[in-house]
This record gives structure tokens, C-alpha cells and sequence, in this order.
């Protein structure tokens, strides 16, 4: 959304914007971490400011996108949330964003 | 200055960055004593500035390649292009990350029309020299100046019709000299110069072409395949020979320290007598298992398993090994951690903590997140597998189950799974070229090639099921069939394979759920206490619900609720709804809905049990909801007793340039607050239920969609919990909920 991107609908715009490296990743599959990112961040920091222990979360592919789910770790949210088959994935990779950024 | 060349003896397993991954570990196993041939390393470095410079090697580069490469004389005391005693070497490449089978490799590199006879007297077997630099040769001639292989074999084949024999080995000296003869018009033909005799030329242009190989199709294929950059270049290891094919007293293999298949420890591998490396990872000829290695050469077998457990404590990870034995003497030529399939990378991770050798964190950094998804798809339904027909066995190259349509060629399996049919790729071998239709086949079967083969190694990669070296099937790539036994199936024909054990069955075989116990159990319990970000799941029924709990989700993070609205004895409710001319018509039609979709939320919190549930508005605009086509509108009209045009005139309305932007989210709880009413209405009955007949402590966790504005968000909560207010005095109970939003 803060692309104004349609998932449905880019499908083709994507790939090619990953062969011409405009897009590393698909913004679908893994977060965007500058831009989108700093949106999350943000949200992160000011929600915390009025209300400590606010209740954050992702959900969606990333959610299941381990280099998505290094991001929340670092970026202090309290869970992600990703479909039944990616949840071993995610738990997996949790865990690694933990070892990684200790 | 720069360094651009190391020695081994001058490097370690810690600069994998400049000497890329073969290179820094043929450094290592020189370091730490083991039997390598020496030779040296030009770094990554060397290849980036080659791109950088137009594709060339500047001159100091050049000049520390000869340098380096007068050490490696003095170190082998041979001499390059020595017609007496002459120094032969490999030039292979070797990224930071390995690429199996990606890039090209030259053996024999360094023999000329002089030096042949050298390696002639000096083996006392002209046969072998001629035979070695007639192989050479070709690989120049194919790898390094782009000459296709085919035409080297029409004259090899050609001479062996002359002869009228079969087999390679009957070639004798006189033939191969004739060989080399032709071989030497055709590179004069089509490279319009004569074949290099000067030695430092051959490995100049063998450099080159390592640094070329970087950037071939199936190279940049495999990175963006594996997430690997296109800037970090290879180095080019230049290793003195050893020859695995000197005789019955030589051969050469690879070995795993540890089963990549499921773990096992014990050294896994194959070996083969009288041959060179190639001749095994190619697949040309069916090696032998390593542990007839240990009959034909006991005493190197058990310096072998020696060396290979050194590796092993060494490196702290299963090693994967390429070696040759020269005339009864062992060399290392590569040692790297070995890839594995997902129950071997679990098993090892687990039995080393075990072990003592790493720790629980190490343990489960070890473990690709990716790769565990080939734990958790199904295998086939044991009953349905006992009743199938198992047609003949072949190497159970990389377990899982699959079944599809047979096609015989990468195009066409991709263009079969392109029109949504599940596919399986049965080729006589694998190579590079096949890449695209692995990916896309759910299973891969080949007649040749072992357990080390191309297909067997990259479909390990993938996670991707593969039986290959099935020998008792024919092959038909032209004619596009498979025979197996009095069976001849043809292209689109189903069978299934079994990766774990090797099995080809007829037609296609039910699957069934995975284990998730032992080993796995195991990880996941370790990565559980590590973490600390906790991990929810996405489901809107309670099928969703009960796998994720199974997978050790520990709440939902988004419940949508429109899938719930579209089937079929309530799809007629919501479009009456949508279709209301006022807010009583409209109130009618929702609680019409409103048992289903109590129905619907009980079902998931008694599969979620206490864990929270997070249930999320109604999302999606509604002309979603309302049919497409004018028939159906008709039928509508009917159903509802509204006139037609009323109807197209409100769906004309419904439409929208931009429904993604459009009248959606929370909008839709703003403008039509009886939506809201009912779902949160839904939503506390389902909880007070559920806490009633199950005991359960639910804390139903509210989501307002696609917020933009607090007022927005505060106009909605309003609604939300003053009919939750409501609800609960009509019950006469209260308990904590929750309100948020998604933005």
C-alpha cells in the first residue's frame, strides 16, 4: 500500500523491475526495508511513546519472510504472523534473528 | 601493492572472501598438514578488476600469476612446458559461495605435442598421456574457446567406427595420436589459429575463461536463484595434477563425512577405480559406493576416514569431500560443508550438540528457514503407497514425495506447469541447461547419473524430490516416452516418485501430513527458547487453524472475514444486504448472517483454544460481493423481488476506478455501521459461548482495517464497543476484549 502497488495486478512489473534491479526483493515476499521500513519504525516508536506496552504486530507473506522477520525482531515487534505452513519457518527464523542480533 | 595471487600455503579457511570458498579451504587443508597438491589461488579481486578493465588481466596480475606459479614449480620440482619432467595443472574456479556445477573446469592443462612425450616416459604409459592430452584438448577447446563438444565427439566416434570398436578403451596410441591430429584442424578451423603449445598461453586463456564462466546464463541463473550478488566475482584455483587414472592402483570420489541424505553418520560416497573427477560428478559412469573403496584400497581408505574426521572436528560440520588416489597415494582436491537435504541438515545439527561439537544456538543457525518447508509438505499416504504399483527402483537422490505428468525436456515441463499441471522431468541425465525445469517440476527422474550426480545434487539443493540413476528405464527424449518394464508411458502420463527410498510408481499416489516429532521437534523446541519475537498465524477457518496450532502458532495475527461471506447458502444474504434501499432492509439481511458467522468464529477460537485471536472487519469493497455478469444479476433481481434496473443501477454505482483505493476498510464501518454492529456482535457471542462451554479464557482481539485517520479509527471503535456494551448486558457477563487497527 505505501508503494501503491496492487499485488494482484503488478505481478509483471515486478519481475521486470527486479531484472533491471530497481527492486532487490519482491516487496510482496520481503518487506522493504528503507522505505517501507522506516514507515514501521516509525509507527513502532511513536505507538511505544503514548502507550509502552502497545500490542504490535505483522501480518502477511513477510510474516513468514525470514529476512523480513530479522527486521521485526530488530525493529521491536512482538510477534509476526504468517500462514499455517510458513509458522515452523517463522519460529525457525525468529530464533536466528535473536542468535544474530544478540 | 596489492596482492592479487596466494599460495595455499599462504591463505586460510577465514578468506573466502579474496580466495573464494575452494580456494580459502584447499588453503585451510594445506595449513593444517593435509596431502594437497600445491598451487595457488588468483582472487576474486582479480576477477572484478578483469570485468572493471574491459575484460582483461592487467600485467601486474599476470606477473604475480608467473611468480606464484614459479613457487609451484619449485614446490612439485616439475617444470612448466619441461619436456623431460613437466608440470601439469587443473585450473578450476571457485566462488565465495559454491555453485556446483556452475562453472567449468580444465584438468591436464600444460601438455603440448612436447610434454605428452614427457608424460609419456615419465608414467611409462604413452597410452595415458596421449589419451590425457587428447581430453585436454577438448575441454580447451570446449570451456575455454567456446568449441562446440559435439564436433570433438563426430571425430572421437568417427575413429572408433574406423576401428570398428565400442568402448573408449580400445582406442590404442596410434589412434589417439590420429585423434589429436583432427582435433587439431578443428581448432585451426574454428578459431583460425593453431592450438597453444606454449604452456603460460593455455593457462592465461584458462584464467579467462574461469573469469568469462561468471557471467554465463546458467551461472546468472543459479544467483539470482540462491540470492547470491552478481558482483562478488570468482577466483581461479591452478593446482598441480594428480591423476585418479593412472590404473587399477588409482581412481578417485567424493565423500560426505555424514549422510546428506538423512543425516546418518558414516562417510557417504562414491568412488571410482581408474578414472578422473569428472568422470563421477558428470555422471558418465556409475560409481561404485565408497565402501567397496575400503576392499580395493584398505590401507588409503582408512587414512581416507582419518583425514575426512580431522575435516570433520576441524571445520565443526559435515564435510563434503572430492579426492584422488595416485598410483595407491591419497590427495585431498576439495573440502567444503556439504549440502544436505532438510531431515540431514536437522539430524546433524542435533547429533552435533549432542556431539559436543557446536552449541543449541549454533545448532539452529544451521538450519535454512527455507529448507524446513521440505519437512513440512506430505509424504504419501502409506496405504495408497502399499496398494500402488511400484514399477523398478532407482537412487533415492532426494527424499519427499511427488507425483505429476511426465514431460521429457525442461520447455516443455515449465510450459505444462505454466497451463497449472504438476509435472515430473524425466531426463536420461541432468545438466545446467535443465535448471528451469527442475524448478518448475514437483520431481525429477533420471536414467543415469549416481548419488552425486547433476540432478541429484541440485535437486537436494532445491528441496526438490529426485530419483535418479534408475537404470532399468528407457529413456525416449525425442520420441517423448518412458518405458519401465512391458509399460510404455508417454508425455502427460502420471507417475510418482519417491525421493526417500528410490521407488517409481504408477499413476498418482496420495500424500499424507509429515512427522514433526524427534529431530525437528527438537530444533523447533531450541529455536522456542531463543527467540523472542513470537509468531502468530493467518487463518479465517478453523481447518487453517488447527494445522497452524499443529506448527506451533501461538495465536492468530489476522482472522479476514470476508472469505467467510462468499459461500454459498450466504453469498444471497450479503448481496440482499449490499442491495438494501434501507437501514431496516439492511439489519434484516445481517442477521441473517449473523449465526454464520458465530459459527465461524467459535470454530476458531475452540481450535485456537486460549490462544489470542485477532478477527479483522469486513476488508474488501463490496461490489466484491455483487455478480458480474447481467444473467446473474437477473437471477438476483428474482431472488430478492427487486427490479433489475434498480439493481444494475446500484452495482453500476458499486463500481470503482480504483478498488484498492475505493470504498473499503474501515470505510465501510463508517458508512454502514450495521456491518460493524453485527460482525463485533459475531465476534462477543462466539467468545461468551466458547468461555461457557469450553472454560476457555477468550480475549477476542478486534481489528478496525486500513485506518488513516484516529477519527476514523474512533468512529468505528464506537460502534464496536457499544455494541459489545450492549451484548454484554443483554448476557449479563463482561470480560476484557480488545480494539485495534491495521494500518
Amino acid at each position: 500500500m505505501g508503494f501503491g502497488f496492487s499485488r494482484d495486478d503488478t505481478g509483471n512489473i515486478i519481475k521486470e523491475y527486479k531484472e533491471k534491479g530497481i527492486f532487490e526483493d519482491d516487496p510482496f515476499q520481503s518487506l522493504d526495508q528503507v522505505g517501507i521500513g522506516k514507515l514501521v519504525k516509525m509507527a513502532v516508536e511513536l505507538g511505544k511513546k503514548t502507550r509502552p506496552n502497545i500490542k504490535l504486530g505483522i501480518c502477511g507473506e513477510h510474516g513468514g519472510d525470514p529476512k523480513s522477520i530479522d527486521f521485526c525482531h530488530r525493529v521491536g515487534l512482538q510477534y509476526v504472523s504468517c500462514s499455517p505452513f510458513r509458522v515452523p519457518i517463522a519460529r525457525l527464523a525468529a530464533a536466528q534473528a535473536a542468535i544474530r542480533n544478540k | 601493492m596489492k596482492k592479487f595471487v596466494y599460495s595455499f600455503n599462504e591463505g586460510s579457511k577465514d578468506m573466502r572472501d579474496l580466495l573464494g570458498g575452494k580456494g580459502a579451504n584447499l588453503a585451510e587443508m594445506t595449513k593444517i598438514g593435509l596431502p594437497v597438491p600445491f598451487g595457488f589461488t588468483v582472487t576474486t579481486e582479480a576477477c572484478t578488476r578483469y570485468y572493471d578493465e574491459g575484460e582483461t588481466i592487467g600485467q601486474d596480475i599476470v606477473d604475480d600469476i608467473y611468480v606464484k606459479l614459479a613457487d609451484l614449480e619449485n614446490v612439485a620440482g616439475k617444470k612448466f612446458g619441461d619436456a623431460a619432467n613437466p608440470l601439469l595443472v587443473s585450473v578450476r574456479s571457485g566462488a565465495k559461495i559454491s555453485m556446483p556445477g556452475m562453472m567449468d573446469t580444465i584438468l591436464n592443462l600444460g601438455l603440448n605435442d612436447e610434454t605428452v612425450e614427457g608424460l609419456s616416459a615419465l608414467t611409462e604409459n604413452p597410452r595415458f598421456a596421449y589419451d590425457s592430452y587428447r581430453r585436454f584438448m577438448q575441454m580447451f577447446g570446449d570451456v575455454v574457446m567456446g568449441i562446440s563438444k559435439s564436433k570433438y565427439d563426430v571425430i572421437f566416434d568417427g575413429q572408433k567406427d574406423k576401428k570398428g570398436v565400442l568402448f573408449d578403451v580400445d582406442l590404442d596410441v596410434d589412434d589417439l595420436k590420429e585423434i589429436i591430429v583432427g582435433y587439431k584442424a578443428l581448432y585451426k578451423e574454428e578459431i583460425g589459429k593453431d592450438f597453444p603449445q606454449d604452456p603460460k598461453e593455455q593457462l592465461m586463456e584458462a584464467v579467462k575463461a574461469v573469469f568469462r564462466s561468471w557471467n554465463t546464463d546458467r551461472a546468472i541463473l543459479y544467483r539470482q536463484l540462491n540470492e547470491i550478488p552478481d558482483d562478488i566475482g570468482t577466483a581461479v584455483n591452478v593446482q598441480s595434477m594428480v591423476f585418479g587414472n593412472m590404473g587399477d592402483t588409482s581412481g578417485t570420489g567424493v565423500a560426505f563425512t555424514r549422510s546428506p541424505v538423512n543425516g546418518e553418520k558414516a562417510i557417504f560416497g562414491e568412488f571410482l577405480v581408474n578414472a578422473q573427477g569428472e568422470d563421477v560428478v558428470a555422471g558418465i559412469r556409475t560409481p561404485q559406493p565408497i565402501a567397496e573403496m575400503a576392499q580395493a584400497f584398505p590401507a588409503v581408505y582408512d587414512d581416507f576416514v582419518k583425514i575426512a574426521n580431522t575435516l570433520e572436528d576441524h571445520y565443526k560440520d559435515m564435510q563434503d569431500m572430492e579426492f584422488t588416489v595416485e598410483r595407491g597415494k591419497l590427495y585431498m582436491l576439495q573440502t567444503r560443508n556439504g549440502k544436505r537435504t532438510a531431515p540431514s541438515a536437522v539430524k546433524i545439527a542435533v547429533d552435533m550438540v549432542g556431539e559436543g561439537l557446536i552449541s543449541k544456538e549454533d545448532a539452529v543457525m544451521r538450519i535454512e528457514p527455507g529448507q524446513i518447508d521440505q519437512l513440512l509438505h506430505p509424504m504419501f499416504d502409506a496405504r495408497e503407497l502399499e496398494a500402488a504399483e511400484k514399477l523398478t527402483k532407482g537412487l533415492p537422490a532426494s527424499p519427499g514425495a511427488a507425483c505429476g505428468q511426465i514431460y521429457f525436456n525442461a520447455a516443455d515441463a515449465e510450459a505444462a506447469v505454466a497451463n497449472g499441471e504438476k509435472t515430473i522431468l524425466v531426463r536420461l541425465e541432468t545438466s545446467p541447461e535443465d535448471l528451469a525445469g527442475m524448478v518448475a517440476a514437483e520431481g525429477i527422474l533420471t536414467a543415469r547419473g549416481g548419488m552425486t550426480s547433476h540432478a541429484a545434487v541440485v535437486a537436494r539443493g532445491m528441496g526438490k524430490c529426485c530419483v535418479s540413476g534408475c537404470s532399468e528405464i528407457k529413456v525416449d527424449e525425442e520420441g517423448k516416452t518412458l518405458g519401465i518394464g512391458d509399460y510404455v508411458f508417454k508425455e502427460g502420463d502420471f507417475i510418482s516418485l519417491n525421493g526417500t527410498t528410490g521407488d517409481v510408481i504408477k499413476g498418482e499416489v496420495k500424500t499424507v501430513p509429515p512427522e514433526l516429532s524427534g529431530d525437528f521437534g527438537t530444533i523447533m523446541e531450541w529455536a522456542d527458547e531463543i527467540r523472542t519475537l513470537k509468531v502468530r498465524t493467518n487463518a479465517d477457518n478453523p481447518r487453517d487453524a488447527k494445522q497452524a496450532v499443529v506448527f506451533g502458532a501461538q495465536g492468530i495475527g489476522l482472522c479476514r472475514t470476508e472469505h467467510m461471506f462468499f459461500e454459498e447458502e450466504r453469498i444471497p444474504a450479503i448481496r440482499r444486504m449490499i442491495m438494501a434501499d434501507t437501514v431496516e432492509e439492511r439489519r434484516e439481511a445481517l442477521s441473517f448472517l449473523l449465526p454464520y458467522q458465530k459459527g465461524d468464529f467459535k470454530g476458531i477460537y475452540e481450535a485456537m483454544e486460549e490462544r489470542p485471536v485477532t478477527i479483522r472487519l469486513l476488508d474488501p469493497p463490496l461490489h466484491e460481493f455483487i455478480p458480474h455478469t447481467d444473467e446473474e444479476l437477473r437471477e438476483l433481481a428474482e431472488q430478492i423481488g427487486k427490479p433489475y434496473e434498480k439493481l444494475a443501477k446500484k452495482a453500476e454505482e458499486l463500481h470503482e476506478f480504483n478498488p484498492m483505493l475505493g470504498h473499503r476498510g474501515c470505510r465501510l464501518a463508517v458508512t454502514y455501521p450495521e456491518i460493524a454492529e453485527m460482525q463485533a456482535e459475531a465476534i462477543i457471542m462466539a467468545a461468551i459461548e466458547v468461555r461457557k462451554e469450553k472454560g476457555y479464557d477468550i480475549v477476542p482481539e478486534i481489528m478496525v482495517p486500513l485506518v488513516g485517520m484516529v477519527t476514523e479509527l474512533a468512529d468505528v471503535k464506537k460502534t464496536v464497543v457499544e455494541t459489545i456494551s450492549r451484548v454484554f448486558e443483554r448476557e449479563g457477563v463482561e470480560f476484557p476484549y480488545l480494539v485495534g487497527t491495521m494500518i
